[in-house]
């Protein structure tokens, strides 16, 4: 610890000017920088070489990663009122003590579909002439690569598979036809799925698929929620069947059922953390019920909130209106929170029901989405060993 | 006491983290105010828990306040007495009375007195209601904090979201650290120095929201850094990742 003459003090009481008092290292980079959002750290590495030698390590991009929380996303597209324009903006709800805001993620060009997100990359799919492409996008870095053809393949979820550090894929076949990717015909079976890590020459390899008939089918259409390592999927099934919760374990890449706790149908799973929780909006009361998996190895859900929302403060931004509220529970900075999308405007409401603010954006409809967002700057291999890979071009406008 | 050890291996202070909880969960069931008695001492007391899952100040408190508060010497010869369960929160001061060196004056020879005292008042403002697990898991909320607990804990202390600010703390934080560039890097350097890893987390998350929105220059300003970049260097660094410096 270096001594600092105690005229320094003295002399920031007496009014001058203040000088630095010259963090060490170890605080500026690894306590501060640490902390910043993408973009202001991106602008650090033009405050000085040292300053830009340290970001751009990897471990200090790991540790960034790490402390940067995992935020729900927003779409935004232009009202339709507004004519020709055509985005998409994808913004990223962040609820802090200040208040909360809608920060700037990155616009996309309105032919790509936003698939899935993962560690703060996107997966994202085109379809013209009815080939659908899968690429792979980090917006922080506008870094983006497209992946071999996938028309015949749905994506089910992307995970980082510890063990060998590598970010993968879990595909599904569409249909029953003989599915061939970069001219390697693959096995074909309706309950398999494929697995896939982008950058790798390696063909996408064949797994057990879940459990039950047409169960990965229905996995398709259902968003997967992380926690502990694995994805989570809670399909929308009929209200007379008992509803499991489809588990994939990205360690050992198996499938899995899990228990869900005797629910209402129209439910649910969000992500809480390193665990889970289900909520279920009655449209009928307006009533939102929200349970908590307090013990993930023991399966033990706890009923948590039953909140009941402001719906005449919600509907009374729009004079009568009519058409369903779009509910979604997130957990932000340890509190949860339901974000409701309706009439192209957003509202935040705690769980004690109050209506703690409203997002309208001018010339836009914005809707909350299932996807969550945690900002990376860590450099993946995949997009310097993706050819046709690309920076700051489409699908960035 | 050791079956039921802290699993981060650290020493208890006074007495196992599991027996205090134990303690002031029966204190709370009984929901009287006055089941532990605070410190005859001028500070606003704890909500009273109607809300059962808060845990009370530790009662080992009433230990404490037999015990004379610490010295510390700053660097300008000032003493600046600190009370001992204020002192807890520095990592530093803990081992030190641990060890039972504590009862001597303690120099504390980077920091200034008028720092100091700012740093005693952050000590004595949340020592109360100081635990030193949950301050680790709100420090490192990657890797998350773990679902099964030790059989001592898991069935009285809450895992889940309760409240996170059930002392009004956040908001006398927020007026607390509103201080000079200047000042409030000596009051993050004395929170390194002592271990203070909450006053630590509030400077520095401080500092770091000040900077978002700032160009590069107002951060060398911030930091008295000098830009050794030439202006072409500089140029195409701002080009490489140009939506970065857009406002």
């Amino acid at each position: 610890m270096e001594s600092r003459p105690a005229t320094m003090a003295k002399a920031s009481r007496a009014g001058a000017p203040p000088p630095c008092s010259c963090l060490p290292e170890e605080i500026t980079f690894w306590e501060i920088l640490v902390r910043l959002p993408a973009k202001s750290l991106l602008r650090c590495r033009a405050v000085c070489r040292t300053w830009r030698r340290v970001t751009c390590a990897r471990d200090f991009l790991l540790a960034h990663h790490a402390r940067q929380r995992s935020l729900p996303i927003v779409s935004g597209v232009p009202g339709s009122e507004y004519g020709s324009a055509r985005y998409q903006d994808i913004l990223a709800f962040n609820h802090r003590a200040a208040g909360a805001e809608l920060q700037p993620v990155a616009r996309l060009d309105t032919s790509f579909f936003v698939e899935s997100s993962c560690d703060g990359l996107l997966v994202l799919s085109k379809s013209s002439n009815s080939v659908t492409c899968l690429s792979v996008c980090n917006p922080v870095t506008r870094e983006h690569a497209p992946l071999v053809d996938f028309t015949y393949l749905c994506l089910l979820g992307m995970y980082l598979h510890r063990p060998t550090g590598e970010y993968r894929l879990l595909l599904h076949p569409r249909s029953q036809t003989p599915v061939s990717i970069a001219g390697t015909l693959l096995p074909n079976s309706k309950i398999g799925c494929y697995i896939f890590a982008p950058g790798s020459d390696q063909p996408p390899r064949y797994i057990q698929g879940p459990e039950g008939r047409g169960a990965a089918a229905v996995l398709r259409v259902s968003t997967p929620y992380w926690a502990h390592d694995n994805l989570h999927w809670f399909p929308m099934q009929r209200p007379s069947e008992s509803r499991p919760i489809f588990v994939f374990d990205t360690t050992t890449e198996s499938f899995r059922q899990m228990v869900a706790p005797v629910v209402r149908p129209k439910s649910n799973i969000f992500e809480m953390d390193d665990t889970l929780g289900i909520y279920n909006y009655n449209d009928a009361t307006e009533v939102v019920y929200i349970w908590m998996l307090q013990n993930y190895e023991r399966e033990f859900w706890k009923f948590k909130y039953r909140v009941e929302l402001p719906v005449a403060k919600i509907r009374g931004q729009f004079g009568r209106s009519e058409g369903s509220l779009d509910v979604g529970v997130v957990l932000a900075d340890g509190d949860v929170l339901l974000l409701v999308s309706h009439g192209g405007w957003i509202f935040y409401v705690n769980t004690d029901g109050e209506l703690v603010d409203s997002f309208h954006r001018d010339g836009q409809h914005i809707y909350a989405s299932d996807l969550r967002f945690k900002q990376t700057l860590v450099p993946h291999n995949f997009f310097m060993a993706l050819e046709y890979s690309s920076v700051n071009a489409s699908p960035f406008l | 006491m050791d079956s039921t050890a802290d699993p981060k291996g650290k020493r208890p202070l006074y007495q196992e983290d599991g027996l205090a909880y134990a303690r002031a969960a029966a204190a709370a069931a009984s929901a009287t105010a006055a089941a532990a008695p605070d410190e005859e001492e001028a500070k606003p007391k704890p909500k009273p828990s109607s809300s059962s899952e808060e845990a009370k100040p530790e009662p080992e408190a009433e230990d404490q306040a037999e015990m004379p508060p610490l010295v510390l010497v700053a660097e300008d010869g000032v003493e600046v007495s600190i009370s001992r369960r204020a002192a807890r929160m520095s990592h530093m001061l803990r081992l030190l009375m641990e060890d039972s060196c504590a009862d001597g004056p303690i120099p504390a020879p980077n920091v200034h007195s008028d720092i100091l005292d700012l740093v005693v008042q952050y000590c004595e403002k949340h020592g109360p209601y100081y635990d030193p697990e949950a301050s680790e898991r709100a420090r490192n909320p990657f890797p998350p904090f773990p679902v099964e607990l030790t059989p001592t804990v898991s069935s009285i202390k809450p895992v889940t979201y309760v409240d996170p600010d059930p002392h009004g703390l956040k908001d006398w934080d927020k007026d607390f650290i509103s201080l000079d560039n200047s000042t409030l890097f000596e009051v993050i350097l004395a929170a390194n120095y002592l271990n203070i890893e909450d006053l630590l987390d509030l400077g520095t998350t401080t500092v770091a929201d000040m900077m978002r929105g700032k160009k590069p220059e107002e951060i060398r300003e911030i930091f008295e850094i000098e830009n050794d970049y030439t202006p072409e260097q500089e140029a195409e660094l701002r080009k490489e990742n140009a939506w970065a410096f857009e406002d």
